[in-house]
Order: structure tokens, then sequence, then C-alpha cells
């Protein structure tokens, strides 16, 4: 009798565990139904973005860390006029960049979306750890997947002064600090490729369309990384551009932008300084100079940056 | 698998115990054996064979010395120096083994070594040498050795049990208490509180500013080497958490690893507190055979002859202490820094010792109440500076590295500038983690005063009773650093 009130009471004790795990997973869902790796990190950037005024940005740059270590929206504005944002976030995939372009089309119409390359070659679920059933709780129950919205509702409740970030920079992150590349040359030509993985293809198809909807042009550019960047992926990357007719710009081969690895990183060859930055945004600039009809916003009276 | 992956406690652990339960009584130990070498299969593969070894090699030491006491014809100082030469074969066989994984590294040889060889190694020569002492009778049986040696919960970082502890208990094979795997699963829990709320959450502070603490002025360096001690802390006495609980629920009661460590008054106290069988284990096994050796006390007596009683009577403890303090260091890993860090206690404990006569004078003639608030706080601050400079040469890539570090501290501390320095937290995760760790310490305190908080919880009525470890359970799942964002750190200790 005492065994099975004992086994009751621990079935009980799991049910209702059960029946709070649903209930809040309810609350901690997606509103949008979308899979995002880094929940947090997209409702960040996308609050962020809603932040600014309708209609006010033309320029989106995505990416991971490479792209907010590479365009100074500041710097774009200051020489080109150009109203831009950085929607990248460390280690952001695709999937993320999806979800936060779909968001930031509800309140701007941006005519240039530019996805930094780097972020093709991260597994859209790429796990931490080998513990299979926390795994699976992350990949499968909302309450686990998306727990950290805790900041947000934290964030919600908390005064003004507590956000995060400041937007002067529009998502760039401003690293003035030098540490030399040491390495040799690392764009050694090969007809190898770093194929573009087909869950990767999948988003970025979806990213396609998304701004054909929007008549938004969408072009795919690798920043100068010389830990990260290799002509294998810019064969792979190459590849799959051509296949869709999406226009990409590769900064490492060397011809476009002259970084000086010995002073344009801020560690040792995986992110650009601000110097670096500077060289990247400059000729991005000039691109969409050339190739785009966006507006300088410096002659707008209105206009405040 | 490690204790902390959800894996362990909520996939491997409950399938043990189930079919732990499943199984008669007299089958029991087998379940608990066949679960012990699936474990270290899953981490460690084929280097199951040198458990094997040493398994075999502890068994038949004892089995070699019990025979020897029985039936050798020679007596007193001959069967002695008999048994010596068993025991000594014996511990070559699993000292040697870890000798080699651990240390040909100093060589340039770098061995990938199986889990837990620095603790189940302890355990073989604790259980000879109790065996050789009369301490403890050889087993017979080889499963409960095999047991004994090879307990998956423990394997990874200890306890580094004896022989007597718990041999039997895992041998006996009796059923599950309703009692004992709800207050194991409890202890469980509480565990993984400290590892997914704190240490890890306190993870990427440590490994950005050691990682290139050159580039950080010194407030920002000691707020890393003070994380990097709250994160051993939560995250030792967190997998002790989850490994005695693991233990509790087979009715299998391992000995405590952690006694509220910061409550301590001095750096030996703080030894008496913190990683409790490895300190208990050194002094039984070092310690002792050490002061009592005859050249020690030979030595000891030359010097009463010389420099008198008071300065003879610290010969033999030091060199005794000296010797401890090498081994616990070098227990560590082969590095100059865990040498380092090994003698830094050596240093301190010896001054503590030949100082307490005059320090205690001192206290008597100025009329200071050590159990004042006032006075236990000057104690606490000071013994927290000795611990995190400890924590900071320890956790050093290089002695030079510690320096470093010390003299950020020392010449280049701005507490203005730390507010804008990029520790790797945002301001959630640190009232978090600041939050978390109030918690551990309140927790801390209760316990230091003898009180179980499980048994107070356990006294509430069902409702409460269950609402307060839902609360536990969600707070974790909500307030948990795992998932994007964050990174779940292997266990630290297991490494060592």
């Amino acid at each position: 009798m005492k065994i099975n009130r004992n086994i009751i009471k621990c079935a009980g004790f799991l049910l209702g565990l059960v029946i709070f795990v649903l209930i809040l997973s309810y609350f901690f869902r997606r509103k949008d139904g979308l899979y995002v790796y880094d929940s947090l990190s997209v409702s960040v950037k996308t609050a962020a973005v809603r932040r600014e005024p309708d209609n006010s940005l033309e320029v989106l740059f995505f990416g991971d860390s490479e792209s907010y270590s590479s365009f100074s929206p500041k710097y774009l504005y200051s020489r080109y006029g150009y109203s831009s944002f950085v929607c990248g976030t460390a280690a952001q995939k695709v999937c993320d960049s999806y979800a936060i372009l779909k968001d930031c089309f509800e309140t701007q119409s941006p005519k240039v979306v530019v996805l930094e390359a780097n972020c093709l070659f991260r597994e859209l679920n790429e796990k931490e750890s080998n513990d299979i059933v926390l795994n699976y709780l992350t990949d499968s129950v909302p309450l686990f997947a998306n727990h950290v919205s805790w900041k947000r509702f934290a964030r919600r409740m908390l005064p003004k002064s507590w956000d995060l970030k400041k937007q002067e920079q529009r998502g760039f992150i401003v690293r003035k600090d030098i540490k030399p590349y040491k390495g040799g040359k690392y764009m050694q030509k090969t007809n190898k490729k770093e194929k573009v993985s087909d869950d990767v293809s999948y988003y970025l198809e979806k990213i396609v369309a998304l701004c054909g909807e929007n008549d938004t042009e969408f072009i795919l550019v690798s920043t100068p990384s010389a830990k990260n960047w290799s002509f294998k992926k810019h064969n792979g990357v190459e590849e799959w551009a051509d296949s869709h007719g999406i226009a990409y710009v590769d900064l490492n081969l060397g011809k476009e932008v002259d970084i000086n690895w010995s002073k344009d990183t801020k560690d040792g060859g995986d992110h650009l300084n601000y110097r670096g930055a500077k060289k990247v945004t400059n000729y991005i600039g000039k691109y969409f100079r050339d190739n785009f009809s966006l507006t300088d916003y410096r002659e707008v009276p209105d206009y405040q940056y | 698998m490690e204790y902390h992956l959800l894996t362990y406690s909520l996939l491997f652990l409950p399938a043990v115990v189930i079919l732990y339960q499943l199984v008669q009584k007299r089958y029991r130990f087998i379940v608990l054996l066949a679960a012990d070498y699936i474990f270290f299969w899953m981490v460690s593969k084929w280097l199951i064979v040198y458990l094997f070894i040493a398994t075999l090699a502890t068994y038949g030491t004892g089995r070699v010395l019990d025979y020897v006491s029985e039936h050798s014809s020679v007596k007193g100082k001959q069967l002695t120096k008999r048994k010596r030469c068993v025991l000594a074969a014996g511990i070559f066989v699993t000292l040697g083994m870890l000798v080699i994984f651990k240390y040909l590294k100093v060589f340039g040889i770098t061995l990938l070594a199986p889990i837990g060889i620095s603790y189940y190694t302890l355990q073989t020569i604790s259980y000879m040498t109790d065996v050789y002492r009369g301490t403890v009778k050889a087993d017979k049986n080889l499963a409960r050795t095999a047991l004994y040696l090879s307990f998956f919960p423990q394997i990874m970082e200890g306890p580094i049990s004896r022989y007597s502890e718990t041999a039997e208990s895992l041998f006996s094979g009796s059923s599950i208490e309703y009692n004992n795997l709800v207050y194991g699963y409890q202890r469980i829990l509480w565990g993984l509180f400290k590892k997914m709320m704190v240490a890890d959450r306190l993870a990427p502070v440590i490994f950005k500013i050691f990682g290139d603490y050159e580039r950080y002025d010194g407030s920002a360096v000691t707020v890393a080497v003070i994380c990097y001690t709250f994160q051993l802390y939560t995250e030792f006495s967190g997998g002790m958490d989850i490994i005695l609980g693991s233990g509790e629920i087979f009715g299998v009661k391992l000995p405590e690893n952690f006694r509220q460590p910061f409550f301590a008054d001095s750096a030996g106290d703080f030894w008496r507190r913190w990683h409790i069988t490895l300190g208990t284990w050194l002094k039984d096994y070092i310690f002792y055979p050490i002061s009592l050796a005859k050249p020690v006390k030979k030595l000891a007596k030359k010097v009463k002859g010389v420099w008198g009683i008071n300065v003879s009577k610290f010969v033999a403890p030091t060199i005794a202490l000296f010797f401890v303090w090498l081994s616990n260091g070098i227990w560590h890993g082969a590095g100059w820094t865990y040498l380092f860090y090994g003698m830094y206690y050596f240093v301190l404990i010896f001054l503590e010792n030949i100082t307490e006569a005059p320090r205690k004078k001192w206290i008597a003639r100025m009329h200071i109440n050590t159990e004042k608030i006032g006075w236990r706080l000057l104690t606490g601050v000071k013994l927290f500076v000795i611990i995190n400079l400890g924590e900071m040469f320890f956790r050093a890539e290089t002695v030079a590295q510690g320096f470093g570090m010390l003299g950020k501290i020392c010449t280049d501390f701005h507490i203005s500038v730390l507010k804008e320095a990029d520790i790797g937290l945002d301001k959630y995760d640190i009232i978090l983690a600041v939050a978390s760790l109030f918690v551990v310490f309140l927790v801390d305190i209760i316990h230091e005063k003898g009180i179980s908080i499980r048994n107070k919880v356990a006294s509430f009525k069902m409702p409460l009773r269950w609402s307060f470890w839902y609360a536990v359970i969600f707070l974790i799942v909500i307030f948990g650093a795992y998932g994007a964002g964050y990174t779940i750190v292997d266990m630290i200790y297991a490494a060592y």
C-alpha cells in the first residue's frame, strides 16, 4: 500500500511538472512561429530596429560578429549619407537572420539587405554540449528553447536606462585594439569548395524570396578575416550565389580593400578593428553608390542621425 | 557523460535506478557494477582496461597481504618487511599508471587518461594500506572491491572514499527507499542550481579575462579572480551535491567533500572544509607516516638537543606538511602553477602553525573577543584574500601569468574603469549571478548553524512542499545559463 502511495505521489509530482512546463511554454513560445537558434539575440535586435523611426533605414546588414566588426553605419552616413543598421549578432545563424529580417520588414522598407557570408558556414542547430536530453528539450519545448526571454520581460519592467546597448552606432561595435595577424597568405587559390549546406540554403532562399516580395536587393559580402575565410569558402559561396543569381562580393581577394593585417585587426586576424571597418565601410559605400540609388540623408533637412 | 548533464540525471541515473530496483536483492550489485563499467566505457572507452588492472592489483594485493599475515613463517619485523614489499608492489602498479598518464606530460608525452584515475588510484592506495595496517580486512569478493573502486557517481571527481565507508553498502543491494530517492534528487537539484545558475554563468568572465588579462584593468582582473573562486566552489561543490545525491538514492552514504569553506578562520581550517576527502587522505597516508617515520623523529631529536623543545616540536609536522602540500600540488597536475599552489598553502599553514601560540597570547592580552562579528569579519576578509590569491595562481596558465595578474591588481587598479569594461556578462546575468551566489551563501549560513533545509522543507504540508520544489526547478529552467549564448563548462575537477 505504502509503495503504491509513493508511486502515486511521484507520478503526481511529475504530472504537475509537465503541466507547468506546458503552461510556461505557452508564454515562452515565439509568436511568429519561426525557428530561431538564439531567441534572445533575435529579440534584442528586432527591438533595437523597432526603436528606429519607421521607414528610415535603407540598408540592413546581417551576419555574425564579422558584420558588426566590419560595417559602421555611422561612418557610412558620414561618408555617403546612407542610413543603415547592423542586424548582425554574435555567431548568428541564417535562420536568425531570416527571423530578424522578417520583423524588420514590419517597420522598415530597406532597399538593400547585405548578408556577411561567414554565417553561411555555421550549423543552424549548433550544440555546445553533448547533453542529448537538454538538446532534445531545447529543440522541442519552447520553455527550454526560449528561456532567456526572461531578459526581454525584465527589460520591459526595468527603467529605459537599463537598455543593453546604446543605439548611436546602429549595431556596430567600435573596437580600436590592435593585435596583428601573423599568419601567412590565407587565400590560397584552389578549385576545392566548401559547399553551403542544404539547411543554410533553405533559409537563404527564404531570405531571397522575402527580399523579392519587398523589392529589396540582396547581396552577399565576405568581409576580410584572415582567420575565418578561405578560398574554399569563397568558391562555395560563389557557386551558391551564381546558381541563385545573387551578387557576391568577396573583400578577402585583396583587390577591393587594402587591409593591413598588422594594424587593421583587433584579434590577430579574426575580426577587423575600427581602422579596418572604416576601409570596408568605405568600399561598401562606393559599391552602393555605383549599383543602387540610395538616398543621401545628409541632404535631407529633417533627418537626424 | 558528466554529472551535470540532464542526460545523466534524467536518463542514465533513472534507468539504473529502475533496473536496480527490479532485480532481486542478491543480483543488484551486478546492476551497479554493470552501470559503473558502462558509464566508464561511455567516457573512456578502451581505457577501461586500466581500471580493470587497478582493480585486480588492488584486490590481489589485499589477498596476498592477508595470506602473508596468516601463513608466513616469519614474525615481527621480518613479517612487516615482507608485507611492506607486497604493499609497495601493489602501490607501484596503481600509482605507476597514474604517473604514466598524468606526469609523462613533463617529458612532452601527452596520453589520454582514463576518467577519474586521480581519484580511484588514491582509493586503491588507501584500501591496500588499510589492509597492510590491519584496519581493514582484505576482501575475498572481487566484485565488492570492483564496486568500491568504480561506483559511477563518484568515479569522475570523487569524493575519495574509504573502503570501510562505502564497500558494504554498495554490495548489499538494499532496496531504494522513497525518502532516499526524493532526498537524493533534491540534492541533485541543488547541485544543478549551483552549476547552472552560478558556475556556468560566470564562465565567460573567467575565460575572457584570464585569457587576455593584459588588456584589462586591475579592477577587472580582480573581478575575474573572485569569479573564478566562486565558479570553482559552486562547480565543484555542486558536482559533489549531484554525486552525493546519486549515492543517497542507492542508500550509499558517500563522504562530504565541502563544509562551508568560506566560513573558515584560517588557511588550515579552510582545507578542513574544502576538498575534505583529499585533505584527510593526505593526512592519513602522507602526513602521519612521514611525521612518525624514524629519520624524521631522529632529526627532531637532534634539533631538540640544539634549539630546544620549542623549535623541535615543529620539525616532524613541518616536514610532513611539506610533503602533504607537495603531493597536493602535484596531484592536481604536472604544472608549475599547481606546485606553486601547493607551496603557497604550505608556507601559509606553516606560518599559522608557528605563530599560533604568540597570536593566542596577543589576542588574550588585547582582550579581543574572537566570537564578535567584527573580528570574524576581519578574519573572513583576510582568508578571502588568501583564497583568491591562491586560486589566481591555480587557474593561471603559468606562474608568470599569476604574478602578471597580481601586478595588474596592485599597480593598475581603477574601479571607475570597471563600469565600462567588457567582462563578458550583461547586467542581467550579473544580477542573477550575484543573487544566486547570495542564495548559495544563505544556504551555507543555514548549514553552518546545523540546520538541514531538506528536513525543514520535508516538514511542510504537501502543497507548500511541492510548490517549493517546483519553484526551484523552474528557477533553474528559466534562469539557468544554458542554450544559445551560454556555454556549459566541463567539470573542472574531472580534469585533475
